[in-house]
């Protein structure tokens, strides 16, 4: 495995970009709302040194071993990372939000069923069986996380529960790179692991960047304290008050 | 050679599922930067006298209780428009519930989930009365039970409503009594 001076560099910056977030999220306490995310992205830069190392002076069956252990850690911290959203989301007084819970689990089910369905409905051009299972268990994992956001994006628009600052913008810094990642998925189980397999991983790499650069600011950021009421508001609440007791009144007349 | 069928298929619903989860992401986000007179403004006119009536009739039971017969009640709330209507409205209402969180989180977080449980009763009742005209215009069987849905849904709206404005008159209880007075 060959790397270019691109691929180094792309490499180099996930590695500075992770480090500054996880160093954001410790440095400004994000990490007591937010412990999973912070401790996947510390995985990531771990993972990064590590792999490098073991790229540089390891052998490659040792180097295969530890890329498909960490593979499997990150799918379990990704999925942590889609639990914790879930419950800042949709258990605002700590406990799960009526309908929220039972629709999360159904539709998540659902979505668990279409993502191991969808990679069995192709079959991808690999030497062998192993390069055949390694697309599809990326393309179901990535279809399983878009699916899993985007029933928690759902749930909670349906019942109008609103986010705050930093969850929002986890959800679209997320969202957008797992859309992405869920299309080079795709086209990697068309074109198989060699043709435009390079393009296509830098442009989940250029996405995934420009995903952490937003979290950085966002995360470094404080969330708007709770405002006070504004003049225009307190206006139109008196005026809705004064509507009401009419109403009320009226209503006890008839009564 | 590969397929191409499958991954057409494939194709399509990468594109429905990414396109929708974008959708949804959309929509949070708009409901997001909507501001409170943009919500008031989406509220519908609903007699709330009539349907106070009715809900009233319901929740605070007298002597002669079951005199309100059904086609009153029905009169009362609108019809079906007037059930679709409170339950537009109950999403809007749900929404400034949600607003009121940003400057009283601890009360506003609460009576946002009361209201979202009424909201939820609300829908039910709707769904029963939908299923009652479908059974009444393909059987021509009048369903009992349509009534007690309509009681249901007037009462989970008028308590919806209450909630809502007794959430915004907690939060101006130093102000209310200036301006009463000054009426």
């Amino acid at each position: 495995m060959n790397l270019s001076a691109l691929d180094e560099a792309l490499w180099a910056a996930g590695l500075v970009g992770n480090a500054v977030l996880f160093a954001a999220l410790i440095l400004r306490q994000r990490w007591r709302g937010f412990p999973v995310f912070t401790v996947l992205i510390g995985f990531y830069v771990a993972r990064t040194v590590l792999l490098f190392a073991m790229y540089r002076y390891s052998s490659a069956i040792w180097y295969a071993r530890v890329y498909w252990f960490a593979a499997s850690m990150d799918f379990g911290l990704q999925l942590g990372v889609v639990w914790e959203v879930a419950r800042i989301v949709m258990r605002p007084t700590g406990t799960w939000v009526q309908d929220a819970r039972k629709q999360f689990f159904l539709w998540g089910g659902a979505g668990v069923l279409l993502a191991a369905a969808l990679p069995w409905l192709v079959s991808p051009p690999a030497s062998n069986l192993l390069g055949v299972m390694e697309v599809r268990g990326n393309l179901f994992t990535s279809v399983l996380i878009c699916e899993l956001f985007f029933v928690v994006t759902l749930t909670s628009t349906r019942l109008g529960l609103g986010w705050r600052n930093h969850v929002a913008a986890l959800i679209v810094g997320w969202a957008v790179w797992v859309i992405v990642a869920m299309f080079v998925d795709g086209l990697h189980s068309f074109f198989g692991a060699q043709r435009y397999f390079t393009v296509l991983e830098h442009v989940r790499m250029y996405v995934y960047l420009g995903a952490l650069g937003y979290w950085i600011v966002q995360f470094w950021l404080q969330e708007p304290a709770r405002r006070p009421i504004s003049p225009e508001l307190r206006e139109h609440i008196l005026a809705l008050h004064t509507r009401v007791q009419s109403n009320l009144d009226t209503l006890d007349g008839r009564r | 050679m590969t397929a191409v069928q499958p991954y057409f298929v494939l194709g399509v619903l990468l594109f429905a599922l990414g396109a929708a989860f974008a959708s949804a992401l959309w929509s949070s986000m708009k409901q997001r930067q909507r501001s409170w007179p943009d919500l008031v403004a989406e509220l519908e006119p609903v007699d709330f006298e009539s349907v106070g009536v009715v809900a009233s009739d319901y929740l605070n039971p007298m002597a002669g209780q079951i005199s309100m017969e059904p086609e009153e009640m029905w009169r009362l709330v609108g019809g079906y428009d007037g059930l679709k209507k409170m339950c537009r409205n109950a999403r809007v209402m749900l929404q400034l519930a949600a607003y009121a969180q940003r400057w009283n989180f601890e009360e506003g977080v609460i009576v946002h989930e009361r209201m979202r449980r009424d909201a939820s009763s609300l829908y039910h009742a709707v769904r029963c009365v939908e299923l009652g005209m479908i059974r009444r215009n393909l059987l021509g069987r009048f369903n009992f039970t349509l009534p007690f849905s309509v009681h249901e849904a007037a009462c989970a709206y008028y308590l919806m409503r209450q909630r809502l404005l007794a959430l915004y008159e907690t939060s101006h209880a130093g102000l209310y009594p200036t301006l009463a007075a000054s009426l």
